[in-house]
This record gives structure tokens, C-alpha cells and sequence, in this order.
């Protein structure tokens, strides 16, 4: 594992560095300027991220359906799912900054000159992204020009400005904080070099927007109970290899009939279902249960599959959670 | 994860009765150190596509950092030192 965590600093951190002071015109608020959330909203949040029980347990008509008035944190990849289903969530994380990826979550108008890339046909993520590719881009794009000044945007310095751009250009406002990539005490910090670089604020990232967000609604938001839907962090009984994220780069390094071997199986006893992951999302999951034991903060894992089981995460249904919630929320917040 | 091999000589595997410091270990031992450098840059390289979305540490319980001098907001989770 510490080999995947030293190669997701190598692939970022100068390249997050680079486009940090691309964005340093635009960055004018930080997350410790937001807000406070609305007391109708209550105390309560859900974190969103685009794992496939998102779609596999309708996760998304289950918050609309019991209208959860709560707060709604979705990573990126996730704003897309919500917009299509007539969810408009508060706020919206973007943390990764691969330079041509990310504006697809949000939309991208130079698609159509963009080499071609089946990273989102390949992911069970959003099944609506397996077809009609171009057809879905436009309507995103204005789905997110439609709804985008409504969502902040809690936007991490070292996000590609192609996406920085196309988030002002909808209108989104955007709240700024460097990510934490490193020790920041210890010589030569990228973390402090970033913080030195922009002024803004350092949160824990949890390696993956999912996580973020879920880190932001407890850290920034202050939030609690806050549980979590979509972040499966591996793949559903049955899932084709080649359908899964890092399969293309998987299989350059295993024969076909031993490339199974480099995914890790889990058994899930509350689904009494044995899921799979691969080294990636396997360091996700690691990831996500550190941050859960040193912060001592409950997760409430409302996904209804997936692999992140461990201390400090409670199993717990999403409509079991919304009900015991709605009470803090006041009453005037029902439209 | 499973170590990254590569259709490589094993090292002592042909030369094993050369010592070090002869002339047949000296080539053997550079040959040697050239093909670690490019296993080194093998592994780099194949890590550098799996590696996750962004880098993740975590010092204790702190979860927001706001640079030496003393923070504006008491955010985190209280234990900040």
C-alpha cells in the first residue's frame, strides 16, 4: 500500500503544484469563509461519491422520495447522477487533478477534441455515461449551467484550471483549500509550499473525492451525524475486470488468466455478499478507515454494498438514516 | 500486491561461482545495477498509473492545518497541537 500512496503523490503533486498557481487569480474565498448551513437544514449531512450501488440501490430516488432535507456533500463524479435524477446537492468536492478528466463530471465543452478515452465507458460508475457519450456531455453542461450558481463548489488549489474555468463560467462559486499531501512540519513540504503558494487553508483529503467530501462535512461543516452513500470502494459480485477502473493498466502487468490475482476480495457480512477491489481502491479503503480512527468521528456507511466495514463505521440503511434525521430539521424547510 | 517481475537473468543464476571484485563480477554487478535501476523505473512508472486521485496523510487527529500561526477557526477535530 505504501507503494500506491508514494505513486499518487508522484503522479500529483507537482502537477497539482503547476495548476495551483494557474488558479491563484481566482482564488478569493476559502472553505473557512462558507456560510453556516441554514438551521433547517439540521445537524445532520450525507457524503456522496459515484460508487456503482449509487445506481444498484437507487440511492439517489431514495433521498428525493423520502425528501431529505439535510445537507448534501457529493464528490464530482457523483453532481452529474444527482442533477440527471433532479437532486441539486449544496455542495460539490473536486479534489483530483488529472488535467482532462475531471471537466467531464462537470461537463466538458472541448469533447469533441479530446482524444479518445473510454475511462468513463469503462466504469460502472454511471451507466448513463456508457452511451450517448456526447449526448450526455451537453445535457450536463446544461444541467450544471442550469443549477451550477445554486452548488458551491468546494474547489482544492490544485485542480485542473480547465475545470476552474468551466465552474465560473456556469456561475459556481467556489471555496478554496489545499489539500494535505504530506507533513507539513517535515523539510521541503509540498503541503507547506502549497500553503505558503496560496494562503488557503489544509484539510485531509482521504485520498479520493469521496472521502473529502466526507471529511469536509465533519471538519468544515461541522456536521453530525454525517453518513455516506456511494463509495463502494471496490465492485459488486459479478463485475467483468474489465469494467473495472484500473483494469487497462492492470492487465499490462498480469497475463489474462492470472490477472485476477491482483484483486483483493471481501467479504461483506452485512450483505452476506463477497465484493472485490483492486490495489487502488483497496488503498482508498485503508485510507478511509484511518481517517475514521484518528478522527474519532462515526461514519455512517448508508451505501448498501461495497467494502468499507471496520472501526468506527456503523452499517446502516439510507432511509433508516434520513428518518431519524428529519427531526432536526425545521419544519419550514418542507417545499 | 504481488512484486512486479520481469524476464530477467536471477541474479547469481549463470555467474554464481564469480566473486566479487573479478572482472566477470564487476560486469555482472554493473549489468546488475542497470537492470535494478530499470526494474526501479519499471515500478515507478506502473505505480504512477495506479495511483489514486490525490495524495492522503493524516498527523494524529488533526484534520485542517492553517499554517503556524494560530488558527482562525477551532475546526478539526479539537486535538490540533
Amino acid at each position: 500500500m505504501d507503494l500506491v500512496a508514494q505513486a499518487t503523490f508522484q503522479k500529483t503533486a507537482e502537477i497539482g503544484f503547476a495548476h495551483a498557481k494557474q488558479n491563484l487569480p481566482y482564488m478569493k474565498q476559502t472553505v473557512l469563509d462558507l456560510p453556516p448551513t441554514s438551521p433547517e437544514k439540521g445537524t445532520s449531512a450525507i457524503s456522496m461519491a459515484a460508487g456503482p450501488s449509487l445506481h444498484r440501490r437507487e440511492t439517489i430516488q431514495k433521498i428525493k422520495q423520502l425528501n431529505y432535507r439535510g445537507t448534501l456533500v457529493v464528490a464530482d463524479g457523483a453532481m452529474g447522477h444527482c442533477l440527471r435524477n433532479g437532486v441539486i446537492p449544496d455542495y460539490v468536492v473536486c479534489v483530483d487533478p488529472h488535467p482532462t478528466w475531471i471537466i467531464r463530471w462537470f461537463g466538458d465543452p472541448d469533447l469533441a477534441k479530446r482524444e479518445d478515452d473510454d475511462y468513463f465507458r469503462r466504469q460502472d460508475l454511471d451507466p448513463a455515461l456508457n452511451t450517448k457519450e456526447r449526448e450526455r456531455n451537453d445535457e450536463l453542461i446544461r444541467l450544471v449551467n442550469e443549477h451550477g450558481p445554486k452548488i458551491k463548489v468546494i474547489m482544492a488549489t490544485c485542480v485542473a484550471p480547465n475545470v476552474v474555468a468551466r465552474c465560473r463560467e456556469a456561475g459556481m462559486p467556489l471555496y478554496w483549500w489545499n489539500p494535505i499531501c504530506d507533513d507539513y512540519d517535515a523539510p521541503n513540504s509540498h503541503t507547506r509550499r502549497l500553503y505558503d503558494l496560496t494562503g488557503m487553508p489544509c484539510m485531509v483529503t482521504g485520498g479520493n473525492g469521496g472521502a473529502s467530501a466526507w471529511i469536509f462535512a465533519n471538519a468544515i461543516l461541522e456536521k453530525s451525524p454525517v453518513a455516506f452513500v456511494g463509495m463502494d470502494l471496490g465492485y459488486a459480485p459479478g463485475t467483468p475486470l474489465s469494467k473495472t477502473q484500473y483494469y487497462h493498466e492492470l492487465i499490462k502487468f498480469y497475463p489474462e488468466d492470472r490477472l485476477s490475482e491482483a484483486y483483493i476480495e471481501i467479504h461483506n457480512p452485512y450483505l452476506n455478499e463477497t465484493w472485490y477491489t483492486d490495489p487502488t481502491y483497496y488503498w482508498y479503503r485503508q485510507c478511509f478507515l484511518d481517517v475514521v480512527k484518528q478522527s474519532g468521528w462515526t461514519a455512517y456507511n448508508c451505501t448498501e454494498g461495497g467494502t468499507l466495514i471496520g472501526e468506527g463505521i456503523e452499517w446502516m440503511a439510507l432511509d433508516q438514516f434520513i428518518k431519524e434525521q428529519q427531526g432536526s430539521c425545521q419544519l419550514s424547510a418542507v417545499s | 500486491m504481488a512484486k512486479l517481475i520481469g524476464n530477467y537473468t536471477v541474479p547469481g543464476q549463470t555467474t554464481e561461482n564469480v566473486k566479487p571484485g573479478q572482472a566477470g563480477a564487476t560486469e555482472r554487478e554493473k549489468a546488475e545495477g542497470a537492470h535494478q535501476a530499470q526494474v526501479s523505473e519499471f515500478e515507478r512508472r506502473a505505480m504512477g498509473k495506479l495511483g489514486g486521485s490525490i495524495a492522503f496523510v493524516m498527523k494524529g487527529k488533526n484534520v485542517l492545518w492553517t499554517g503556524d500561526k494560530t488558527a482562525g477557526s477551532n475546526k478539526g477535530t479539537g486535538n490540533e497541537k
